[in-house]
């Protein structure tokens, strides 16, 4: 029987065939800790008596959530982590370098056929270039540290296929928005998710990580693309070597729970309206509701490519009265070419007030956190009440594209009902 | 061994972040002080409701961020176990490594502070105030192991590995 993407490449880190369904012990090839659950790990490792880490080189702890730290505690997190990488030789990547998941990729960490884990829920990210990248808790975290090993259950998988290719104004946000109205937060639990079809020649590396993101969204173990020629272009513009026996693909008689089919001709740009992120609709047939933030940044999307489409909008525009913007590049390279490019005097220009990277205010930890009744449009991905600081706030999940559009008009609106100047 | 208490009502996709918001994790200092802060988005008087309680939630308990804060302090607030139709994976993974006793089942028709039992030999949940019961499926073996040494970690200090 033919075996899945995931079947493969969990095959590889157990060291034999495997089927969906098995629970297996299996090698780790990379370990990202960050700032909100690492300093956790970092105690078991004590409790533990664990003098030396089993492969430090192959981990990397990211200073990102609390970045810089709004409160002494956390401040002190930081102290401790950037002790343990000194004490276990493990790297630390500091305040302002930028989000856990874009280091991770932009240091070719995470290569296709690998199986990388983070202590983040978001660390489904590294499936963009076809690596099984997962979540742990801190207390297996810790044990991988120790041992190089995890023990999972190997998951079923479910096929996304992407059919024709993006429209102007459309990007991947929306392609992951308009699969979580199908799937629902639970349609994807305990399920790898495999994007394939033509439709996915027309997705880049930062389409890609913005998909494979949103993944754990749906409760799903994996987002994963098979690396295709794309994945290998991306990686050799960032000197990274990944083994050729692991560029590996689905068998064509490989077993799915279930299809989802999305025709990318017919995508129109989509909104996840409050309190979840499987509530969506397309930005045209949502109420264009009056806004208070937006907010640009996050995992999810602030990348360069998010920002150039941010930019084209925002050129020669201003952010509508009685609205705040504020974006976060997501790491401290894409912050440089964001100054280079112009983008960043576009985006002050237009009154959006630039961050440093960090993940801010996504989890309501800092930077621009909300009051009772704010409507703020977010390029994030979660929703629920709180998450961004009170629950009497409305969060409105969208793309860059939108989310800049929605800034210009202070309602949001449709991106592709703008003007813009084509780079 | 059975574990019983009554049931506290949840619905679907209970996200980690409305068990205790993410805000929460720049506290230092005992647990146990964040357990007023649990479910405030909710019904800030659950917490009151915690000790002693089953949870029976929907579809989908627990998605969203792994933080492992919160099993814990769902334990350290007294909570015997959780009744759910579904769990989201990651939480699935960190309760049981921090061993808190789960329970994939339906029980329809469950309200709020009937009696609940749950039979972690056979798998069997009990609504014992309406008379109504499911079979869960038995759990993996390594996850009855890890839970029977109270969780991942003094699993790991007894064995000195995985297998």
């Amino acid at each position: 029987m033919g075996q899945t993407y995931a079947e493969k490449v969990l095959g590889r880190a157990v060291g034999r065939p495997v089927h969906s369904g098995e629970i297996c012990v299996a090698d780790v090839d990379f370990v990202m800790i960050q700032d909100i659950n690492g300093p956790r790990t970092v105690e078991i490792l004590d409790e533990l008596g664990a003098r030396s880490l089993h492969a430090p080189e192959k981990a990397l702890i990211v200073l990102d959530h609390f970045a810089p730290p709004p409160t002494v505690e956390s401040a002190g997190f930081h102290a401790r982590l950037r002790a343990a990488g000194r004490k276990f030789g493990v790297s630390v990547a500091d305040v302002g370098e930028g989000i856990c998941h874009q280091l991770v990729l932009e240091r070719g960490k995470a290569l296709p056929g690998h199986l990388v884990v983070g202590t983040d829920s978001h660390s489904c990210t590294y499936g963009a270039t076809g690596a099984f990248g997962t979540s742990m808790g801190a207390s297996e975290t810790a044990i991988a540290l120790m041992t190089g090993k995890v023990w999972l259950r190997i998951p079923a998988s479910l096929k996304v296929s992407l059919e024709g290719s993006l429209q102007p104004g459309v990007c991947g946000k929306d392609v992951m928005l308009a699969l979580m109205r199908i799937l629902g937060e639970d349609g994807g639990d305990y399920l790898a998710l495999e994007f394939g079809g033509p439709g996915v020649a027309s997705l880049g590396m930062s389409d890609r990580a913005t998909i494979a993101s949103l993944a754990v969204e749906s409760s799903a173990k994996a987002g994963l693309f098979p690396p295709d020629r794309i994945t290998l272009d991306w990686l050799a513009s960032i000197g990274a070597s990944p083994d050729p026996s692991l560029i590996v693909a689905p068998d064509p008689d490989a077993v799915y729970s279930r299809e989802i089919v999305i025709d990318l001709d017919r995508l129109a740009p989509q909104v996840a309206l409050p309190p979840s992120i499987d509530n969506v609709v397309t930005v045209s047939e949502a109420e264009p509701v009056k806004i208070d933030g937006v907010f640009i940044g996050t995992c999810t999307n602030a990348r360069l490519e998010d920002y150039r489409m941010v930019a084209a909008i925002l050129k020669g525009r201003k952010v509508a009265q009685g609205v705040r913007c504020i974006c976060f590049p997501a790491s401290r390279s894409i912050q440089l070419r964001m100054i280079e490019e112009g983008i960043t005097q576009t985006l002050v220009e237009a009154g959006c007030m630039v961050m440093a990277p960090s993940c801010g205010p996504c989890a309501g930890l800092h930077s621009g956190l909300v009051a009772a009744g704010d409507v703020v449009v977010s390029t994030g991905s979660r929703n629920y009440p709180g998450r961004m600081g009170d629950d009497g706030s409305r969060i409105y999940l969208a793309s860059p594209a939108t989310a800049a559009a929605s800034a210009v008009t202070g309602r949001l609106t449709d991106p592709r009902t703008l003007e813009v100047v084509r780079q | 061994m059975k574990l019983s208490g009554p049931a506290i009502v949840l619905g679907n996709n209970i996200n980690t972040g409305v068990v205790l918001a993410a805000r929460y994790m720049s506290k230092q200092g005992d647990p146990k002080s964040l357990i007023p802060h649990m479910f405030e988005t909710i019904d800030p008087g659950i917490p009151g409701r915690l000790p002693g309680s089953i949870l029976v939630a929907g579809n989908n308990f627990g998605v969203g961020s792994i933080r492992e804060i919160v099993p814990v302090l769902l334990r350290e607030a007294g909570v015997r176990a959780i009744v759910a139709r579904s769990f989201s994976r990651g939480f699935y993974r960190n309760a049981t490594n921090l061993g808190l006793p789960l329970a994939e089942a339906e029980v329809p028709g469950t309200a709020e502070r009937d009696l609940m039992e749950i039979d972690l030999d056979t798998g069997m949940v009990r609504n014992l105030t309406r008379g109504v019961e499911a079979q869960t499926a038995p759990l993996p073996e390594i996850m009855r192991r890890i839970l029977a040494e109270g969780g991942l970690v003094p699993f790991f200090k007894k064995y000195g590995s995985l297998t």
